[in-house]
């Protein structure tokens, strides 16, 4: 069963489309990632599944409901927000004891989720407006838990943190979404943290989901698998190997060169990066063919939309 | 309202809980030390200071004589709230400016949406914290102070003290309203409470400009200065100030008076506005407001 299903969403604000004929289904228990640039409609679209905006066309339900008219489905959503925001003179257990008797849950709650996102003891008595960034991320996501939703929002929940707290987050976020079967649907624009934890994804940009499945769908679907070769002179191997002409995609990175080519050429890919070191005096360490990384899924999907 | 929870069962929805508790956040975050208590000083002070006016060597003595009971009651009264209600429109405004402009501005509001609890109930929840406790407030001290100074007026004329709190209330609930409504569509707060202050110190320049012109002659701007703020159609009904009795004792000039009916029926059309105004800004926050 769909959590949240959206066909043909339309939302403007003036004469700029924000999200344009968008259609995305959360099913119950998955982890959903949300990726797109900066404006691609992420924010929007998550804010049209919360009811806090309306849509111009199209239909939005969230467990089979309008999301603006029918606020009972708020207990079984957890929102953590981009810039969580909450009335910052609460001090963090107790304003989370009110959101407990806000959901009817039992006030002990507050102190056991604290706990379980990792917030230190010595801020529950602090004020909101005391906690830090990464304190505030983890306080707002005990805030969205607190009433043990099915299914949770997460928009660029890693926003604005270090790099540790961001992998603090991500983990939390994964461990509950396999320890207690709750579905997820997290935005973010940072790539790599999402490829940890989603088992599926699907991507925006202006205003429309280009593609949306697992990471194994989407490469098939993307036709993408890259090789990646590693050697001590990668800018030479680029060099030679750019005037290729079934190589789809060529480029330098940390882990050596990464190649796309189509499934048919791979055999003839090896024999020509074999023969091409060899006679411009480069030496190979590796070649190895993977599953394309949620970067590369991105720029393909990206770029077979552009392309119509 | 039965809502299923995630293992499947239902749920009773905590509508009227939620409601609670938003209003106790909205409160604490509205009447946060020592703003309550600056305020309560301030009505304190100035009900006393002005009740010590009216009924020592302030107007009751000088024209108990030329006016009725009632008449004195109301011109008591209509002393009693007159900085008082500045105050009180002070606090208001900038409860909607701070409160409710800033969950606006701010995302507070966002945080809101997410609790079980339908737009108009939290809007309500918000208004009783940033209008009704402070209404209450102002009345609670005003009532005190009125009762303490004179119990056997407020016992004789009870119904003349209500119609004239009533009438004096209208007014601040009609900038209150139009504070509300800008705040809500510009989603900034401050504008409500510049709008609030200005309107305050235009409808003053107004009254006085709408009493000029009446005693040359002209009743329009009185009777629409009246429709807003009705008081002053109770005031002429009454007859209570002191420039009506030089005006028309002394020069012979026919100051509009209207009846009593007609005083009334200024009140409720000062009402039929307060209440159209709040009306639409809960349609607006209900149907149209995007976050």
């Amino acid at each position: 069963m769909a959590a949240v299903q959206i066909e043909g969403l339309v939302k403007r604000y003036g004469k700029v489309f924000a999200v344009d004929g968008l259609s995305l289904t959360v099913d119950e228990g998955t982890l959903l990632g949300l990726i797109g640039p900066n404006g691609a409609g992420k924010t929007t679209t998550i804010k049209v599944m919360l009811g806090l905006l309306k849509p111009n066309v199209g239909k939005v339900e969230v467990f089979g409901k309008d999301p603006w008219d029918n606020p009972e489905i708020k207990t079984r959503i957890g929102v953590v927000y981009e810039k969580p925001i909450f009335p910052v003179h609460h001090e963090v257990l107790s304003y989370l004891e009110k959101t407990c008797r806000i959901f009817g849950v039992h006030e002990s709650k507050a102190k056991e989720t604290l706990e379980t996102v990792g917030l230190q003891k010595e801020a529950f008595n602090r004020p909101i407006k005391g906690l830090s960034a990464g304190m505030l991320q983890k306080f707002a996501i005990a805030h969205a838990l607190i009433h043990e939703p099915e299914f949770v929002i997460a928009d660029e929940p890693t926003s604005n943190l270090d790099p540790q707290a961001r992998n603090e987050i991500m983990n939390l976020i994964s461990r509950l979404h396999h320890d207690e079967k709750t579905t997820f649907l997290v935005s973010s624009h940072i790539l790599p943290e999402l490829s940890n934890i989603c088992e599926s994804v699907a991507i925006i940009n202006q205003g429309r989901v280009w593609a949306q499945g697992s990471f194994l769908e989407l490469c098939e679907k993307l036709r993408i698998g890259v090789t990646r070769i590693s050697t001590d002179n990668p800018q030479k191997l680029v060099e030679v190997m750019g005037k290729l002409n079934y190589v789809r995609k060529i480029k330098v990175d940390s882990r050596g060169v990464s190649v796309d080519v189509p499934e048919a050429e791979k055999q003839q890919l090896y024999e020509d990066v074999v023969s091409l070191a060899k006679k411009n005096n480069v030496k190979i360490s590796g070649i190895e063919s993977k599953t394309a990384l949620l970067e590369e899924l991105y720029d393909r999907a990206v770029s077979q939309g552009r392309d119509g | 309202m039965t809502v299923p929870c995630r293992k499947g069962e239902t749920v009773k929805m905590p509508k009227k809980q939620a409601f609670m508790e938003v209003l106790a956040i909205s409160l604490s975050e509205d009447c946060r030390f020592p703003v309550l208590e600056v305020f309560t000083f301030l009505y304190v002070v100035a009900t006393i200071f002005f009740s010590n006016m009216n009924f020592g060597s302030g107007s009751v003595v000088m024209f108990q004589f030329i006016l009725t009971d009632e008449a004195l009651i109301f011109s008591i009264i209509k002393g009693l709230t007159g900085f008082p209600i500045f105050f009180l429109l002070l606090l208001i405004t900038k409860n909607i400016a701070f409160g409710l402009g800033n969950d606006l501005e701010r995302g507070t509001m966002q945080t809101f949406l997410s609790y079980p609890l339908s737009r108009k109930m939290l809007l309500t929840a918000r208004l009783v914290s940033s209008v009704g406790v402070e209404i209450l407030l102002f009345l609670g001290i005003q009532v005190c102070v009125l009762y303490i100074m004179a119990p056997y007026l407020v016992s004789t004329y009870i119904t003349t003290i209500i119609l004239s709190y009533v009438a004096a209330l209208c007014f601040p609930l009609f900038i209150t309203g139009v504070a509300l409504m800008l705040s809500l569509v510009l989603k900034k707060g401050s504008w409500g409470l510049i709008t609030g202050i200005i309107m305050q110190f235009v409808m003053q320049i107004l009254t006085t400009i709408a009493s000029n012109l009446n005693t040359a002659g002209s009743e329009i701007i009185v009777k629409i200065s009246s429709v807003i703020n009705p008081i002053i159609a109770l005031d002429r009904y009454y007859r209570s100030s002191p420039q009506h009795f030089v005006q028309e004792y002394f020069f012979g000039s026919n100051i509009w008076s209207p009846s009593f009916s007609e005083a009334i029926y200024y009140i409720g059309a000062g009402f039929v506005l307060v209440i159209f105004i709040f009306l639409a800004a809960y349609l607006y926050f209900d149907r149209r407001l995007e976050i």
